[in-house]
């Protein structure tokens, strides 16, 4: 059964459509990520689903029920905010057991159920503190805690993990996602963090100017971005300028000709413009040109170590090109000014529609030089 | 002033505070300034608790003698029981109307809301004089001048833009996401309100009272108007004191109700100062070791 059913939902404001006839449906159990830079709606969509925020039109149905006009406190939902929001004069437990004295439980499995959720996030010595004696990675769980214990069917998370630091960040990452696997509870989550969005989520909605940009499995956004926004958002990304040749070549900006990888549901026409994808990955330097690559030659501008790989920047033409690779991978060592050959598989490059839009606002290393 | 005046002159403190353990300076222009306006401000307060010590106006020799008369005169201590009385029940209405008002005016929206704060901060502008005015036709009209009631009322309302602008800062301390928290957890307003904000504002609460307190007992100009033989307050007997009776006593009374101000502004600060340190709602992540 779904979980959560968002039919056809506006909601604009005096200056801005926030939402702009949103539909999704999220299945029970699963983790969907609500991912977009801020403006593009993930928060206000959200709250709709919290019940603090009325939509102009459209129906939320949350496990078969229609609760688009039920008050908030009615849905019997879960939340955790980027400020935690624990009570700051109640122990760790006794905020735990807020919601469960709510439900007018009885004190003795109260007592049990905090008993056992903080086993889960894994907090049972730091019962008896208060939320300011603890770290904000520690604040949070006993915030995720405090929504698991009455069980709700779906649990709304607004960038949990927006105030920590990078590496309790990775942390609690980890932690979230094993708790999801252990108690199999529906999640939406927001987050503005692509990386935090493919690590966590069974499914993505990319979200933009109140619409959904594309939604699918976080391979499907990186591998198969529907267009050159989705791409871009999702992890860097090269875009070359490119007209469809044939069905198995097309011509660069500077006329040269290059293979594709043929598209058998959907063959773009002959003519047509379109915008070559290749992650930075799947570019590599070429010391012997081979006829199973396509290869573009270029000057290397500028490079920098970042970790695990090296990341290069090129001119290509007119265009800005980036490349990474480990150090380790070419011998030959590569410096800024060389010229050098690259090389992709056709393969494992990706044709998109042009989107003007997004190119107005591209963030990405590909500019127009 | 060694310290005072190398604070002044931060920029030349160390140079100078090697020549002032050696020879006489003049102060820095602005401590100067400084100390004659406090004593400006502070010398009227002052001047009365020398006069409360002697016999009578003129300066004597030291003696408790204005105190003792002022504890055995039935008139004062009427006059002080009814004070007490008037502000403190004065303070609690204000407490209990002025607390939902600001928790409405931080946190609702509704339609007139800033007309409605207006309102309610309204006697911090509007002339005492024309208030008393007002309330004193009121009670002419209806009866009932001279009664505890029409004091306390008419302190209650005096009191109240104290409690809500003490109240209104207590909950900007508050962090709003904790009431919708409570909500999605499924409580009601009221227990939000009672559980999850009062708690967390108590020390404003409180320090609303204890100024609520404060300005009816020290307020003169309506009591004067509206206050009978039976229900006058500390600061109209006073009055009248100077004006017709003309008693040493009003010294010794000064004296003590510039103590009890003094304390309660004190604790104030105290509580006042203890709150904006530990009341924050906001996330301050530390020892983040072992997560």
């Amino acid at each position: 059964m779904s979980s959560v059913v968002l039919t056809e939902i506006s909601k604009s404001y005096v200056d801005c459509q926030a939402l702009d006839n949103v539909s999704l449906t999220i299945e029970e159990g699963e983790f969907m990520t609500l991912l977009g830079a801020s403006g593009s709606g993930k928060t206000t969509l959200l709250n709709v689903v919290a019940g603090m925020i009325a939509p102009d039109t459209g129906s939320v149905l949350i496990n078969g029920i229609d609760m688009t006009r039920m008050e908030s406190r009615k849905r019997g939902l879960g939340m955790v905010f980027q400020s935690y929001a624990l009570v700051p004069h109640m122990s760790v437990a006794e905020n735990i057991a807020f919601p469960l004295k709510i439900r007018r439980m009885p004190a003795d499995e109260i007592q049990r159920r905090i008993t056992s959720i903080l086993q889960i996030v894994q907090l049972e010595h730091l019962a008896n503190r208060k939320p300011k004696e603890l770290s904000g990675g520690q604040q949070q769980r006993v915030a995720i805690a405090r929504c698991l214990v009455y069980e709700p069917p779906v649990i709304l998370m607004d960038e949990p993990l927006g105030a920590l630091d990078k590496k309790l960040r990775d942390q609690l990452q980890k932690e979230i996602k094993r708790i999801h696997h252990e108690t199999k509870v529906t999640i939406i989550y927001v987050t503005h963090d692509q990386e935090e969005a493919l690590f966590l989520s069974d499914r993505i909605c990319l979200m933009r100017a109140g619409r959904i940009e594309q939604l699918g499995t976080p391979k499907e956004l990186y591998f198969n971005p529907r267009n050159t926004f989705v791409a871009d958002f999702l992890g860097e990304s090269n875009l070359l300028d490119c007209r469809i040749q044939s069905e198995a070549t097309a011509v660069l900006a500077n006329d040269q000709l290059i293979r594709i990888a043929p598209d058998c549901e959907n063959p773009p026409a002959t003519g047509t413009r379109r915008r070559l994808m290749i992650r930075p990955d799947r570019l590599r330097f070429v010391d012997t040109p081979s006829t199973e690559l396509n290869m573009v030659y270029g000057t290397v501008e500028d490079m920098a170590f970042i970790g695990e790989v090296t990341r290069y920047s090129l001119r290509v033409g007119k265009d800005k090109v980036v490349l990474k690779a480990r150090p380790t991978d070419n011998s030959r060592s590569v410096l800024i000014g060389n010229e050098v050959c690259v090389g992709w598989n056709p393969d494992e490059a990706l044709l998109l529609s042009a989107d003007e839009a997004a190119q107005a606002a591209t963030r990405g290393p590909f500019q127009r030089g | 002033m060694d310290s005072l005046h190398t604070i002044n002159n931060r920029g030349h403190a160390v140079y100078r505070r090697g020549e002032t353990r050696n020879r006489w300076r003049w102060p820095a222009f602005s401590t100067v300034a400084a100390c004659l306006v406090y004593a400006y401000l502070i010398l009227p307060s002052l001047t009365v608790i020398p006069i409360s010590f002697s016999e009578s106006f003129s300066f004597s020799e030291l003696s408790l003698t204005l105190y003792r008369r002022l504890f055995e005169s039935s008139t004062w201590m009427t006059a002080i029981g009814n004070s007490a009385l008037v502000a403190t029940l004065a303070s609690t209405a204000a407490v209990f109307a002025g607390t939902p008002a600001a928790y409405a005016f931080a946190r609702g929206r509704f339609q007139g809301r800033s007309l409605a704060q207006l309102i309610v901060v309204c006697p911090l502008f509007v002339p005492v004089i024309v208030i008393a005015l007002g309330i004193y036709f009121l009670g002419a009209r209806s009866g009932t001048l001279g009664s505890v009631g029409i004091l306390v009322l008419a302190h209650a309302m005096y009191a109240m833009p104290f409690v809500v602008v003490m109240v209104l800062s207590g909950l900007r301390q508050v962090n709003p996401s904790l009431e919708q928290a409570g909500y999605i957890m499924g409580a009601s307003s009221l227990r939000v309100f009672l559980q999850v904000v009062l708690p967390q504002i108590r020390i404003s609460v409180i320090a609303g009272w204890l100024f609520g307190f404060l300005v009816s007992f020290d307020e003169v100009i309506i009591a004067w108007f509206i206050s009978g033989p039976q229900t006058e307050t500390l600061p109209v007997r006073m009055y009248s004191s100077i004006m017709w009776d003309n008693t040493p006593e009003i010294a010794a009374v000064s004296t003590l109700l510039t103590l009890f101000s003094f304390v309660i502004c004190l604790v104030m600060i105290k509580v006042g100062g203890v709150e904006s340190v530990h009341a924050s709602g906001a996330p301050h992540p530390r020892r983040d070791v072992r997560t």
